[in-house]
């Protein structure tokens, strides 16, 4: 249902842009009739993976590359069955997810909190922000030789930097969700005189929410890459472990399969929030315009 | 700019017809350069340890190659032995020296190489943080044990822990490069790591590690390696794989001959290793079982071995027949060419010398 919402808000938008892509599509799908639309859609959006695997099928087979270095796409089909069939992929991607949001829950949250404090006590802004913002400009690979050094290799190292990465999309993202507020907002909440809680619950939150779940939806999708990351340094466990663990070994298909893997669940996990941003808060959408 | 049927049309046929504009040409001239790698180390600088850091050492190649305008170019990854499988693939590399275990799994995933000679063995050390309380090979189980993993330690650990009844599965195996090994046993996260004399060594030197254990005698469980050369190069250049083998061989006797020892010493030291762990590590040891090219019944003993191991621990998916692989008849020529027949005595595969 929220698709709908999502196509009103598209028609209520009307960009000249959005016209032309619109159109675009339409012309495409007219090329396949008789198809219910979401078969249509399903079957455009297969176009590029098809034609990327066509292209890889084709390098494979001209050897543009070393086998050893290229495997063949049915090869890499037949290890990730594989791998599935055994539970072993399954197993890390479990550990790495778990990874995840532990890392976003923690580094989510308290960028949450300070971009809320910053947004609304202005000494805060002031004094502390620069600092923090600083610090987070570091990368977190840049962090990592000294995180090591006093975490260790362990769980917490992991978890730390994937906090580390969450925190700065959630603690902007709120800080301007508060600071770009319409202020007429306030003015209405004021006129009737709605008690303090419920000014908080029934117009700040609701206003800054949409802010914030484009924050969580990029902190999810920076820490997904960071996690990688950090499993491929120092693991025993996880997705960018076994991927590691299939370099060490030259057996690229392994590693073409974690891949395919971590594109498909950092895609669905994107996706998935998208959803629940559009149903959550698919009214921004209509206003924005 | 409007998307349209047709321009998306006209896209997929220009990238249908990207492939047909690329052609693989391969020049059968004589090389103007041979690239050679072995293992890189720990910390320091990209020197080789053994016979390959000896023939780069001693510039052999160098001065050989000279008159024919052909440059060495030496590389020695921190990546060690899957760094150089992956440098074979992509023929980056001529030649190698590297470690049996990586050497047998690249060969098993169908990288075409042909050992030309032994790379020599050298003793496995198992260093302990002291605080870890680890007192004997036993202890070790349930422990943290960090080294390179691909790498020829795998087979070490394995053959190892053998011997007092454990697997590699009663340890908890952390997958570090030589200075984060240093890091997590510095920081406590590892209680041990698995490594050659000179990284070993010096870390004890810096009183970070205790020797628990080492494969030296030798004991099963030392690093053995081959000298190997990309099958395409070879078939192009057989004269020049000659000369570059028998460079090896030269190097490979000036490290085995005693009088050598302290000037092998300064070379090796090069890496950046702190030279006491060399002398450390080659004490009381006879250079030439250590630096021995032979591809006798000890190191086919040890290669069959790596290959039965890589096969269970599904390293390796198809086995590869290995006395295919070694091809001893250059090397043999070789030797007689020089005159080196007797300067190294062939082991059984046991590792003992016939009588």
């Amino acid at each position: 249902m929220s698709d709908v919402t999502f196509k009103s808000s598209i028609a209520i938008a009307e960009t000249p842009f959005d016209r032309v892509a619109d159109k675009g599509l339409q012309g495409l799908l007219a090329s396949a009739p008789r198809l219910p639309g979401w078969l249509g859609k399903v079957a455009l959006g297969l176009v590029v993976p098809f034609a990327l695997l066509a292209l890889w099928s084709y390098a494979v087979h001209q050897e543009w590359l070393a086998e050893q270095i290229l495997p063949d796409p049915r090869l890499v089909y037949e290890t990730t069955a594989d791998l599935i069939a055994t539970g072993q992929l399954p197993g890390e991607l479990l550990v790495s997810l778990g990874r995840v949001a532990a890392g976003l829950a923690v580094g989510g949250g308290l960028g949450l909190l300070f971009g809320l404090a910053f947004g609304l006590f202005r000494p805060l802004d002031i004094y502390v922000a620069p600092t923090v913002r600083a610090i987070c400009l570091v990368p977190s690979l840049g962090w990592l030789p000294f995180f090591m050094l006093v975490f260790g290799i362990g769980e917490a190292l992991k978890i730390i930097l994937i906090a580390k990465t969450c925190f700065l999309p959630l603690m902007v993202s709120a800080y301007e969700g508060i600071r770009s507020r319409p202020r007429k907002y306030d003015d209405v909440a004021r006129a009737l005189e709605l008690p303090w809680l419920a000014r908080v619950r029934l117009v700040v939150w609701p206003s800054i929410l949409p802010a914030i779940l484009t924050g969580v939806r990029q902190a999810l999708s920076r820490g997904w890459k960071v996690l990688i990351l950090v499993e491929m340094i120092s693991s025993a466990a996880g997705l960018g472990y076994l991927m590691m663990w299939g370099r060490k070994a030259f057996q690229l298909d392994v590693v073409f399969a974690t891949m395919i893997v971590i594109g498909i669940v950092g895609w669905a996990l994107d996706y998935a929030l998208t959803r629940f941003q559009h149903r959550a808060t698919g009214w921004s959408f209509k206003t924005a315009a | 700019m409007r998307t349209t049927r047709r321009t998306f049309l006209g896209l997929g046929a220009a990238v249908a017809a990207f492939p047909t504009t690329f052609s693989i040409t391969r020049a059968q001239s004589k090389p103007d350069v041979i690239r050679l790698a072995g293992p890189g180390n720990a910390a320091g600088r990209p020197y080789g340890n053994g016979s390959i850091g000896i023939l780069r050492g001693l510039e052999l190649l160098e001065k050989e190659f000279e008159p024919d305008g052909i440059r060495i170019e030496w590389q020695f990854p921190r990546g060690t032995g899957p760094a150089i499988n992956e440098a074979f693939a992509n023929r980056q590399l001529e030649f190698a020296s590297y470690g049996g275990l990586p050497n047998i799994v690249g060969r098993g995933a169908g990288v075409r190489t042909t050992v030309l000679a032994a790379s020599g063995i050298s003793p496995t050390y198992v260093g302990v943080r002291p605080a870890a309380g680890i007192k004997t090979l036993a202890d070790l189980k349930g422990k943290k044990v960090a080294f390179q993993r691909g790498t020829i330690f795998e087979l070490s650990l394995s053959l190892i822990l053998a011997g007092v009844g454990l697997k590699n599965e009663d340890v908890q195996i952390f997958d570090l490069q030589g200075a984060d090994q240093t890091a997590a046993i510095q920081s406590g996260d590892v209680d041990a790591l698995l490594g050659q004399g000179n990284q070993v060594l010096a870390l004890v030197n810096s009183g970070l590690v205790e020797v628990l254990y080492s494969t030296k005698g030798p004991a099963p469980g030392s690093t053995f390696g081959s000298f190997t050369v990309l099958d395409s190069f070879a078939e192009a250049n057989p004269e020049i794989v000659a000369r570059v083998l028998r460079a090896y061989v030269e190097a490979s006797r000036f490290a085995s001959l005693d009088e050598n020892r302290e000037k092998l010493y300064d070379i090796w030291a090069l890496t950046g290793s702190p030279r006491e762990s060399y002398v450390t590590d080659y004490a009381g040891d006879n250079l030439g079982d250590r630096n021995s090219p032979l591809l006798d019944g000890f190191y086919r003993a040890n290669i069959k071995a790596g290959l039965d191991f890589t096969l269970e621990q599904r390293l390796v998916r198809k086995p590869f027949d290995v006395d295919e692989w070694i091809q001893d008849g250059l090397l043999t020529r070789t030797l007689a060419d020089l005159g080196y027949e007797t300067v190294w005595t062939p082991r059984e595969a046991d590792g003992k010398t016939r009588t």
